[in-house]
């Protein structure tokens, strides 16, 4: 038990870094051999892995169901097409964006940090209201912010493009940069979580009137949880966007809203570790029932399964993770890592 | 002077509705704390039994049960909607009953997802024309004013609906145990008041109140998609939060309440904004919760919900 | 021997991590009113919930008559002739005094039993009577203790558990309603089980008494051996212990 402070932090250290670790050994891989088919779908998992951290950073740290945190993603999106667009486009499409925003066009790297903060100044302002409410009301404050802000970029033309599909936006044309979004997102996310301040929320999340009675400000700490998750979120929007070349405002809706919540409570709500396993079990399931409807062939002739299927079984899969398994596949728990690894860091 | 009277009508009438959807929606949280957003999908559900599933894309598409007499048409889709909302009871929020409210919350985005995608792969993703009781939208000269006549069925029906529901919720021992669940379950149930029962009464009237809105609200609106009834619903959450989370008679109020804005901010708004009229309506939810968390007309005996 | 009216036996409740009950057993006869004292926090309103069926208990079983019941919902131990009075009384405020009590007679299959016996309380009860079509929450915490028992004795309980009748209320509203529970022994010969945070009164109402303290029964005897109070003392500050 009585490690020392450096051997302690070498230790805790850990996490993030077998969790990147993994991530790294699949995408060495599918960078070298896969075909596009399967470097498509790894990449869209990493990106989730981004979109989950940031839901996780705040739910998990504060216990409060936000609904509303894809909205943060919509709003990284926009931001990411407003600046990395190619200026052509943007004379024509946006006639509504102000003029230098209009000419720029920045690199990918640059747009994911502007959208990050974009969404993270958006959501220091509504946040100071929302993160007072508690429970329920706080979960449909933020869905309302969710339809807030779909009907403001679905409608507002001149600067979003309503609902049509804004292109020409550059891609990343390379799986790296969006793994090291998804180690970053871990890695924001693990900080946090150690740091004093997450701690703190952790435990006002099981007792509020214990925190109170301390004379921790839970607001405080549970805005600064709000605005760095949604920070992570409008990351992930942007990255999304990058990954895509293509927006459109209601990919960025109830949809992905509900399939990030099923990978966040299929994983475990409470842990690092059941982030990125809800991530890439649910996507392999979701990966195989569309590959199902897209038929199988047996013997010569073609099985498909009807067309909705593969929907409908993530609701039902939902369902029965909400009834028998509420703390998701991990419990909560972070990784337990391997003996040798530990003891390794101790004898640093 | 006529336009602002056909204005109110119009208020009126898409009140109404909001109402009807609040209160299906109020119920289920005054007494289980669940925020259903399925409810939408009760809604479009009982649009949808009335068509043929995959039928080729008419401008109208055939009809099914909306083909029978309408004595039959109305209590075969409430029996529908009903099933449904009880089905839901049953598989999904009876295993969750000792679960918090934002799980409930969860568990209900999860069964909205689950129906609509039903709907999806039965009927498909293009939207359908629905012409049920064609004779309804036929207009009232009166006075200058001209008065589609499915508004004036729409005001009666809840005019009617929320008198007996009154009487019922008021009078009747069901009603009486309603009233006592939801404003403190567990000591209900020290006295003998069966929870299962409870909560399947108040998922069949959430279930037919859904029916009611589709049935006044079809012939309005003409077409159906597989999102169709998620507004109405989501209109319906606006009015709770703004009634007071679990009063019902705040419910109805916000629901009048949504229904009027809605309607004034359609005629009166600038035109530049009246895209951005949803996004008023959610922002106020937003508002009330920060502001009035026991919404907007609180009632003597507002329970501390929130 | 008899069969007891209630039987609790090694009965465990946890609230997470937090145990509130660690292996309780009593007994009570039919007809006896017993008394279980205990400081705060003891775990007497958790007891008495799960007697109810309203907390589930993790080991330990709770018999009624001889027949198991643990593990019931709480409107089937209600059917079972089970009511309780919980703390703090938890009317319905917003019902009116008639509905409160209308509700506890639901249970009976004959509509008639029920009407019976709200007459029958009225007189009881004149106070209620008087406020029969008020909302709940407007009576005085007294009227409203009143309410709690006149509710309780609606469902037709051969068995009454009443947390803590005493609580936030004056001395002399305190005498009256241990008034009203002694006529109501008296008419109806219903068993009861009573929290109380104080031993000083029940003495003089309770046939035997419980000591209740960290979630164990710490001294049981009969109110005439307790009378001096000094062993109560003892087991309810745990003196002998601690030394104090």
């Amino acid at each position: 038990m009585a490690l020392s402070p450096l051997k302690g932090a070498a230790r805790e250290a850990l996490l993030p870094a077998v969790l990147t670790a993994g991530l790294g050994l699949v995408t060495l891989p599918v960078w070298l051999f896969a075909s596009p088919t399967v470097e498509t779908f790894w990449s869209e998992i990493l990106v989730r892995i981004v979109l989950v951290t940031g839901f996780y950073i705040f739910i998990g740290n504060s216990g409060v169901f936000a609904f509303g945190h894809v909205a943060f993603a919509c709003i990284g999106g926009y931001a990411a097409a407003w600046l990395s667009m190619n200026p052509m486009f943007k004379q024509i499409m946006l006639t509504g964006l102000p003029g230098p925003v209009q000419a720029m066009q920045l690199s990918p790297w640059a747009g994911v940090a502007a959208a990050a903060a974009m969404a993270a100044l958006v959501a220091l302002v509504v946040g100071a209201a929302i993160v007072r409410l508690s429970d329920i009301a706080a979960s449909i404050a933020t869905f309302a912010f969710l339809v807030v802000v779909n009907r403001i970029y679905s409608n507002w033309d001149s600067v979003t493009g309503g609902v049509a599909p804004l292109t020409n936006i550059p891609q990343f044309g390379s799986i790296w940069p969006t793994f090291f979004f998804a180690a970053a997102a871990l890695c924001v996310a693990y900080l946090f979580q150690r740091s004093r301040w997450g701690l703190m929320l952790r435990a006002s999340r099981d007792d509020d009137v214990a925190a109170l009675a301390t004379g921790i400000s839970v607001y405080r700490m549970r805005l600064a949880a709000f605005v760095l998750s949604a920070a992570v979120m409008g990351a992930g929007g942007a990255v999304y966007t990058y990954f895509l070349g293509i927006l459109t405002v209601d990919v960025f809706y109830m949809g992905l809203t509900f399939l990030m919540l099923v990978m966040l409570v299929v994983g475990g709500a409470e842990s690092l570790t059941g982030v990125v396993a809800g991530v890439v079990a649910v996507s392999t399931v979701a990966q195989l029932l569309r590959m199902a409807e897209q038929g199988v062939e047996i013997g010569g002739a073609t099985f498909a399964l009807p067309l909705g299927l593969q929907e409908i079984s993530l609701g039902i899969f939902m369902v029965l993770v909400l009834v028998y398994r509420s703390d998701g596949i991990t419990r909560g728990r972070e990784l337990p890592l391997p003996g040798f690894l530990k003891s390794a860091a101790d004898a640093r | 002077m006529t336009q602002f009277l056909q204005t109110c009508l119009d208020a009126a009438s898409l009140g109404s509705i909001f109402a009807l959807s609040a209160l299906g929606i109020g119920l289920l949280f005054g007494i289980l704390r669940l925020a259903n957003v399925a409810h939408g999908e009760f809604i479009s559900t009982a649009a949808y039994s009335l068509i043929v599933p995959f039928t080729s894309v008419a401008a109208a598409s055939e009809l099914f049960i909306g083909k029978w007499h309408w004595a039959l048409v109305i209590p075969t889709v409430c029996a529908i909607v009903i099933v449904l909302a009880l089905a839901t009871e049953r598989f999904v929020f009876r295993p969750l009953r000792s679960a918090s409210a934002p799980v409930l919350m969860m568990a209900s985005f999860t069964v909205s997802y689950i129906l609509q995608n039903t709907i999806l792969m039965v009927y498909g993703s293009q939207a359908r024309g629905v012409n049920l009781w064609y004779g309804l939208t036929r207009q009232i000269q009166w006075e200058g004013l001209r008065i589609p006549l499915i508004q004036i069925v729409t005001i009666a029906v809840t005019a009617v609906l929320m008198v007996s529901l009154s009487l019922f919720l008021k009078y009747s021992r069901f009603g009486i145990e309603v009233r006592a669940a939801a404003e403190d379950f567990r000591m209900a149930r020290y006295l003998g008041v069966r929870a299962n029962r409870v909560i399947g009464i108040a998922f069949a009237i959430s279930g037919l109140l859904a029916a009611a809105v589709a049935l006044l609200y079809l012939p309005q609106s003409g077409t159906i998609n597989y999102a169709w009834g998620s507004p109405l619903a989501l209109y319906g959450f606006v009015a709770v939060v703004v009634g007071g989370m679990g009063s019902l008679p705040g419910a109805v109020l916000g629901g009048f309440s949504i229904g009027i804005a809605i309607t004034m901010l359609q005629v009166y708004l600038p035109p530049e904004l009246k895209p951005f009229r949803d996004a008023f309506a959610f922002a106020l939810v937003i508002v009330v919760l920060v502001v009035r968390p026991n919404g907007l007309f609180p009632t003597k005996h507002v329970m501390k919900r929130v | 021997m008899r069969t007891p009216h209630l039987e609790v036996t090694d009965l465990h409740v946890s609230y997470g991590q937090i145990a509130a009950l660690r292996g309780v057993s009593l007994r009570v006869e039919r007809g006896e009113t017993v008394c279980i004292v205990g400081p705060n926090g003891a775990g007497k309103s958790t007891l008495l919930a799960a007697i109810a069926g309203g907390v589930a208990a993790g080991q330990g079983a709770v018999l009624l008559g001889g027949s198991p019941v643990t593990g019931l919902a709480p409107e089937a131990i209600a059917r079972k002739g089970v009511s309780l009075v919980p703390e703090g009384r938890q009317i319905f405020s917003t019902l009116t005094v008639t509905e409160n009590l209308r509700l506890g007679g639901f249970l009976h299959s004959n509509p008639g039993t029920a009407r019976w016996l709200l007459n029958d309380l009225m007189d009881v009860f004149p106070s209620l009577k008087a406020r029969a079509g008020y909302p709940a929450g407007r009576l005085s915490g007294g009227e409203q203790q009143m309410l709690a028992i006149a509710r309780a004795i609606m469902t037709g309980p051969e068995l009454i558990l009443i947390d803590e009748p005493s609580l936030g209320l004056a001395p002399k509203i305190v005498d009256q309603v241990y008034a009203i529970l002694a006529e109501i022994k008296a008419r109806r010969g219903v068993t009861l089980l009573i929290n109380e945070q104080s031993s000083t009164r029940i003495l003089k109402h309770a046939d035997r008494i419980y000591v209740l303290r960290g979630g164990r029964i710490q001294l049981e005897g009969r109110a005439e051996e307790l009378a001096d109070g000094e062993a109560i003392k003892r087991a309810y500050f745990g003196f002998d212990r601690e030394g104090a």
